[in-house]
């Protein structure tokens, strides 16, 4: 509507203007919109609008008044044509039809370093990653990284891949378990293509081996992946590797491979701290769109230890929360805490009840015949309950039967002991660190 | 108006400002400059409604006033004229200049005509690297199309985000890209199409003037950028529209890697391409594993050959370019040695120059005919 109308008024304009003024000043103007009496022209520059506006003012009145039989004021504003869509020629139009698949260098793109919750305890890790992924091959060459099951090694080093891939989405970044780091070797040797093996790993710029205790022991791997260091680091390359223990352990490791390893920065990331974890818990609430209450999380975090075992409470959590309709409440995860995670908590089959009694009396240098005693002293209540808090959450047995082991209670006493420890834990520091202590010895214990 | 300026002042700032005129101006208006008494400087301005510069000059000012001027014929004029002062005077609508001996008397017409100057907020300014961003654009700015049937790619993209600004120009056929880090992080994200003229602009500018810091401002309502520099400064439109997406076309991955002097691989290109220019430009590139062969032939010249050594990882294999733009990249670029990365024959060519991740060349093969 407002094009055909202002072409009738640029065809009038035509008229009364010079060629030179209407091609270098009308040719690319046009009718934003006509609302109530105010019609509002886009001019291309600053200086035709001026120019327009200016000399022109009355006499483009004049005919917008004449076409629409109405008294209208005019507004000038910059709004260019925008410039039509064109063949972008071949460049573009190969490329439809050949994109080239994104994902070859298979990173997770929620691994992130915006997605990393860093504390104290993994700050040096964090640092000696931001550096190489700020300058690859230049800054720590390789980095080694290990720490162990769930510290976060993994996102770590994604977060790598993905932040060079950011600056420079052309760069060659491929990230490779160490497990399938030996079967594609092996599989190479069975096919008789090595070469095309060697080509594919050795062009990479940034090399991203996860797990690399995996290749231990084999000796052809090895080799294989000595060649290939070498070459990604002659060619200026970044390498980074994870592990779940520190080079010189690894054994049946080559000697050369290990002087490699030790070449670059080595770095371990230790297991998170309470404060860690209830960001990290936080974090991964937040990506599933939940909003945890920091009084959750941190009731969460100081009874949980593990980085995964607390991503599969948070889970299990909200399908709780969803199928029965309840809001996430304290209530909620105290009856969760035990269930979510005897089943798969420590190897508990082989630890007996005996055993907890024992390495926490032991813990607490007392007898156990003090603990499953009468005496109501506050030395030997916390240790008691301690035992109760143990014995239901890791090992989740009945309350009742806790009550028979703990010389006869009411389970009644047993509920309220473990919930005490439980609603504890989330303000206590020094009880975090005996219970993490102790849980330690049972592990040992165990073995 | 009556003033008394240095020749060579005069001449730099004319030379400078007519850049900015369209020689094929159809209002008379904008093939004048202005010349305008600014405080104790002289003031030249000039646009062709799309881009537009001002520029001060050290003067003496004797009488204010101002009038526009027909630009080609001042600046032919004045750089004429012996290195001596120059003293310029209005008559109604007219100017005289008078230098030793010289005098000539110019019809204008009257500053009123001038299309009014642009204003910018001080507060938008944010300062640029000026080195960097000289060699940027001049890596960056020449892929441009020049054409102007595709408006957009007649533009230079330019992306500002966190504490660096990317350049990217292409004319379907090749493209550049580079990066630069910013001092300053500017807080908002910026996705501007400016005209590559408008950034050899820039460049030329502040190649001319030695240690010259600049600074870019952009305004929304205005659709407009400016740069200002010391003594100068440059308006120029942004130009509307949807830049292609370049990303996906950037080469993920290579078959072949070469690593090749940059000058011998300019030496050869020149000598090949004087038996392509008739046979529409192609060169072929032959890959061996220890060097390169590049070759033309047509069938009035003759052929040539000539071989190259180079360093070669990966497949062997065979591509062929225009000739054009491989001289526009080399010329372009300042780098001892270079790397071409080939993923076939049919595939865009990547270029870098070794030990900067910053640029990025790429250019479309032509398809081989005799190839099965």
């Amino acid at each position: 509507m407002n094009e055909i109308l202002w072409k009738n008024i640029l065809e009038e304009i035509k008229l009364s203007v010079s060629i030179a003024n209407f091609q270098t000043l009308f040719t690319g103007t046009q009718l934003v919109s006509l609302e109530s009496s105010i019609a509002t022209i886009g001019c291309p520059s600053g200086y035709i609008k001026n120019m327009i506006e200016d000399r022109f003012y009355s006499l483009l009145k004049n005919i917008i008044d004449h076409q629409t039989k109405s008294n209208v004021s005019l507004v000038f504003i910059i709004k260019p044509v925008p410039a039509p869509k064109t063949e972008n020629g071949p460049l573009f139009s190969q490329a439809t039809n050949d994109i080239p698949s994104k994902n070859d260098h298979r990173l997770r793109s929620d691994f992130t370093f915006e997605s990393l919750a860093v504390s104290g305890s993994n700050q040096l890790p964090y640092a000696a990653a931001t550096a190489v992924a700020k300058k690859p091959g230049s800054t720590y060459n390789p980095l080694f990284i290990w720490g162990g099951v769930g510290v976060g090694k993994t996102h770590l080093m994604q977060a790598i891949g993905n932040e060079i891939l950011k600056k420079n989405p052309s760069i060659k970044v491929l990230f490779c378990p160490g497990e399938e780091f030996t079967n594609e070797i092996i599989e190479a040797i069975k096919n008789k293509n090595t070469e095309q093996f060697r080509k594919k790993f050795r062009s990479i710029k940034v090399l991203l081996l996860d797990d690399i205790q995996f290749i231990a022991g084999k000796v052809t791997v090895q080799e294989e992946f000595f060649h290939t260091f070498n070459a990604i680091q002659r060619m200026g390359g970044q390498i980074v590797m994870t592990s779940d223990r520190p080079p010189e352990e690894i054994a049946k490791l080559e000697e050369r491979l290990r002087s490699r390893f030790e070449a670059g920065l080595i770095v371990d990331v230790p297991p998170p701290d309470f404060e860690l974890r209830t960001a990290i818990l936080l974090i991964k609430a937040r990506q599933q769109k939940i909003d945890l209450k920091m009084d959750l999380a941190q009731l969460i975090a100081a009874n949980i230890e593990s980085n995964r075992k607390m991503e599969g409470f948070l889970t299990r959590m909200i399908t709780e929360s969803e199928t029965k309709n309840i809001p996430l409440s304290v209530e909620m995860v105290n009856t969760l805490l035990g269930k979510a995670l005897a089943e798969k908590e420590l190897s508990h089959k082989a630890i007996k009840p005996k055993t907890v009694i024992d390495v926490v009396a032991d813990y607490y240098h007392l007898k156990t015949a003090q603990i499953k005693g009468q005496t109501r002293v506050k030395e030997i209540v916390l240790p008691r309950q301690v035992i109760m808090y143990l014995l239901k959450i890791e090992l989740n047995l009945p309350l009742m039967e806790i009550g028979n082991i703990l010389g006869g209670r009411d389970h009644t006493t047993i509920m309220h002991g473990v919930e005490k420890i439980v609603n504890q834990l989330r303000e206590d520091e020094d009880l975090r660190v005996h219970i993490s202590g102790i849980k330690q010895r049972l592990s040992v214990k165990v073995e | 108006m009556r003033v008394q300026i240095l020749q060579e002042n005069l001449n730099k700032g004319l030379s400078t400002a007519s850049r900015s005129i369209s020689s094929k101006a159809q209002l008379p208006i904008l093939a004048n400059v202005l010349l305008k008494t600014d405080k104790n400087r002289l003031q030249i301005s000039a646009t062709n409604l799309e881009t537009g510069v001002t520029l001060w000059l050290g003067a003496k000012i004797e009488e204010e006033g101002e009038i526009t001027i027909p630009a080609k014929i001042l600046t032919e004029m004045v750089a004429s004229l012996p290195a001596e002062k120059i003293e310029l005077e209005t008559k109604e609508n007219a100017l005289i200049i008078r230098s030793q001996g010289y005098e000539a008397s110019i019809n204008g017409i009257s500053a009123g005509e001038f299309p009014k100057l642009p204003s910018y907020s001080a507060e938008s300014l944010f300062t640029l690297p000026t080195d960097k961003l000289v060699t940027a654009i001049n890596q960056v700015a020449f892929a441009a199309a020049t054409d102007e049937g595709r408006p957009i790619l007649t533009g230079v993209l330019v992306r500002i985000k966190d504490k660096e600004l990317s350049l990217v120009a292409t004319d379907g056929y090749r493209l550049s890209l580079k990066t630069i880090p910013l001092e300053t992080e500017i807080k908002k994200e910026m996705f501007l199409i400016l005209p590559s003229k408008t950034l050899s602009e820039v460049a030329k500018i502040l190649s001319e003037e030695k240690n010259e810091n600049i600074k870019m401002g952009f305004t929304q309502e205005e659709n407009q950028v400016v740069f200002v520099f010391p003594e100068s400064e440059l308006f120029s439109r942004v130009i509307e529209g949807e830049f292609p997406e370049y990303g996906k076309i950037i080469p993920q991955s290579f078959t072949t890697k070469v690593f090749i002097d940059k000058d011998s691989f300019s030496r050869a290109v020149r000598v090949v391409s004087i038996f392509a220019r008739d046979s529409a430009n192609i060169v072929k590139i032959k890959i061996n594993n220890d060097h390169l062969e590049l070759s033309a032939n047509s069938p009035q010249v003759g052929e040539n050959k000539n071989s190259l050594e180079a360093k070669v990882e990966g497949e062997e294999g065979e591509i062929a370019f225009n000739f054009r733009f491989l001289q526009g990249f080399l010329g372009a670029i300042d780098a001892k040695e270079i790397t071409m990365e080939v993923n076939g024959s049919l595939n865009p060519g990547a270029f870098h120059l070794v030990g900067d991740e910053s640029f990025l060349h790429i250019i479309m093969p032509v398809r081989l005919q005799n190839e099965e």
